[in-house]
């Protein structure tokens, strides 16, 4: 039971984590779109790459739990956390600037 | 004689046209009463009959006459004869204030364009040379049209009496010194704004920028690049299907 | 001072941020293609789901782990291995408290499922519209 337990969160964290990369993604697709059209830089590369580090979250995790090297498990935590928050932290700066991009362009009066 | 019909084309603006294309031949103007000839040798008019007074002022009359009039043009050759060196364009405008004075506003009414037409004063050909005297509302209303405003915007704008502006106009378009552009592109930006908002306009700038178009220039070969990239842009954030409808549309009120 | 599950915590604070704008951007993308949608609830669902994912992790880490390490330490104490009931009701209550925080795990990774098909959809349903 445990074990069954163990694996269905390991393949959730794997789906989720590459479902939240596809889900950004998406996003950063459309950033492109609007960076291509009106020139204006929205950060779309960050939005599309930085959420690979959630799924790299995820993968670790799943490292830490077969390896069970007690010494090695503190390093793979450490970097697995400080992996997924980066990825987090260049994604929201994406979605960010992006989203002011758009305040500018949905106010635009026709100033140079 | 080849006999064609004209709308919407004043005597004035008849006898201009003639003049600036160096025609040679007779312009017939016929009213219930009389009927004048005005002989015209490669574009300068060289005899008016029948002329009671000083030709310039006779023609003047002629064009400032608010009764029922038709008029036509016999293409000949004329006899070369001494030309009366009338500036046209300058007879013109004379007979327009003439019909502002008479009250005559609603007859010229049909010879105007319409009013969110985009008008820019017109380039003359490099041997022309003209004299003409302009009142200050004149030259102001002609100045304001820099070829990005309608018709409706300069009235609007420069407060101007429309019944006044409308003379002046008629004058101004009659005398050739302001001429369509050949896209309205205020109808474009209209067009863009009400479909997509403040992202529209903002889009068109950026592909007038990119294209490096300037809109007071623009000609057929800039004007079909511009829908083209708008097009493409227009795609790729609100897609194919409408922006298909909005160049449609675009093109249906700028052409 | 749990240094990891703070840079967790922060990290999923953050992940529900993102999702907010991601709906505030999707809100502002359905009004300039005048498309009268409701995708943009997605996102702000996501990041409801997230805020219970996280609140579900404070209460695993900042209550029940000090409440299973107290009784680990329990069970290894002399009182406990001298005393057989103290023993059986001490590793009843580890059993209970490892249920527990396996349930909240899987919730939790279940929530991050939920959360990362929202958005995921959202965008996707986003794109869809554009695309016709």
């Amino acid at each position: 039971m445990d074990q069954t337990l163990q694996f269905y969160t390991h393949i959730i964290s794997i789906i989720s984590g590459l479902l939240f990369w596809v889900g950004f993604f998406i996003f950063g697709i459309i950033a492109h779109k609007y960076s291509k059209v009106f020139n204006k830089q929205t950060f779309y590369l960050f939005m599309m790459t930085a959420p690979s580090g959630i799924l790299v979250y995820s993968l670790l995790l799943i490292i830490k739990i077969s390896i069970n090297n007690p010494e090695l498990n503190n390093v793979i935590q450490i970097i697995a956390y400080i992996s997924f928050i980066l990825s987090i932290i260049f994604t929201l700066i994406a979605i960010l600037r992006f989203n002011f991009v758009l305040n500018l362009l949905l106010h635009y009066k026709g100033e140079k | 004689m080849d006999k064609r019909v004209l709308s919407n084309i004043s005597m004035a603006g008849m006898l201009r046209i003639l003049c600036n294309y160096k025609k040679s031949g007779i312009y017939n103007i016929e009213t219930s009463e009389k009927k004048i000839q005005i002989y015209i040798n490669k574009g300068e008019i060289i005899k008016i009959i029948p002329c009671e007074k000083d030709e310039r002022e006779f023609l003047i009359e002629i064009l400032s006459s608010l009764k029922n009039f038709s008029f036509y043009f016999e293409e000949k050759n004329l006899e070369k004869g001494l030309s009366l060196k009338m500036c046209i364009e300058d007879v013109i405008l004379e007979s327009a204030r003439r019909i502002a004075k008479q009250g005559g506003c609603e007859l010229i009414r049909e010879f105007l364009l319409p009013e969110n037409e985009v008008l820019k004063i017109s380039k003359f050909p490099e041997e022309k040379s003209i004299y003409i005297k302009f009142t200050s509302d004149e030259w102001n209303l002609m100045s304001s049209f820099d070829g990005s405003k309608s018709i409706e915007n300069v009235i609007i704008d420069g407060g101007y009496n429309k019944e006044k502006a409308e003379t002046i106009l008629y004058g101004l378009l009659s005398a050739g010194l302001i001429r369509r552009t050949r896209f309205k592109i205020q109808e474009l930006f209209k067009i863009v704004r009400g479909e997509l908002g403040n992202i529209g306009f903002a889009i068109v700038d950026a592909e007038m920028f990119k294209n490096n178009i300037d809109k007071s220039k623009m000609g057929m070969k800039e004007f079909l690049k511009l829908l083209a990239s708008l097009e493409n842009s227009f795609t790729e954030i609100v897609g194919k299907t409408k922006a298909q409808l909005i160049i449609e549309k675009i093109w249906e009120a700028t052409k | 001072m749990k240094y990891d599950v703070v840079l967790f915590e922060v990290a999923i604070l953050l992940l529900i941020i993102t999702c907010i704008y991601c709906g505030v951007v999707l809100h502002k993308l359905t009004l300039i293609i005048k498309e009268r949608s409701f995708i943009w609830v997605f996102p702000v669902l996501a990041s409801v789901v997230l805020l219970f994912a996280l609140v579900s992790h404070i209460y695993a880490s900042f209550i029940l782990m000090p409440q299973l390490n107290d009784s680990i330490e329990i069970l290894t104490s002399k009182n406990s291995l001298m005393d057989e009931k103290i023993f059986e009701s001490t590793k009843l209550v580890i059993e209970k408290i490892k249920m527990i925080l396996l349930q909240l795990r899987i919730f939790s990774f279940t929530s991050f499922l939920i959360a990362a098909f929202l958005l995921t959809f959202s965008g996707a349903v986003y794109i869809q519209k554009i695309s016709k």
